[in-house]
């Protein structure tokens, strides 16, 4: 088991119950791969930098996760077909950071 | 020239989730400040390069600037 730090990016015009299925599906996938979820944090609806797929707002969800390395790579892939996910970045860590992080107490 | 002592303290973490210390390093343009003129340790400068990449894929920080 690894720790992984998940950010999903994910439309900004899907409804709020559309982004909860969109949140606990992932989350069940997680669950079915023999994961875990540690934490996860709402850093709600923030202005993009730059223009993405023609979004300029987006919803970002952060999320701590305990999986095998295994999991990582078919989540991926049913990520990169999912097109309300914008975009998405999961990256292997050694320990947590403090949490709740710091993006999630400035809101833009 | 003598080398500066560090302008950042040793203890600092650069992370792409705290955005507030990236903003610092980064130029009008959006450029990452280079380490001659950041002077701060090799092992801060490349933490610092990492966060600020991960923050501009999630469209936290711009690629280029306005």
């Amino acid at each position: 088991m690894s720790l992984y730090e998940h950010v999903l990016i994910y439309k900004q015009d899907l409804s709020s119950t559309q982004l909860n299925t969109e949140i606990s599906s992932h989350k069940d996938l997680i669950k079915e791969l023999g994961g875990e979820v540690i934490y996860e944090e709402s850093w709600g609806l923030r202005n993009l930098a730059y223009m993405i797929n023609d979004n300029k707002k987006a919803f970002y969800q952060f999320m701590n996760i305990d999986m095998p390395g295994d999991a990582n790579d078919k989540i991926t892939a049913k990520l990169n077909l999912n097109q309300n996910v914008i975009r998405h970045i999961s990256i292997k860590v050694k320990e947590f950071d403090k949490t709740p992080t710091q993006l999630s107490k400035e809101p833009e | 020239m003598e080398k500066q002592d560090y302008p950042v303290k040793k203890d600092i973490k650069f992370d792409y989730k705290n955005l507030y210390p990236l903003k610092k390093y980064i130029s009008e343009k959006g450029k990452i400040t280079p380490r001659r003129i950041t002077y701060i340790p090799i092992q801060k400068q490349r933490e610092l390069t990492e966060a600020i990449k991960r923050a501009r894929y999630l469209a936290l920080l711009p690629y280029v600037g306005k």
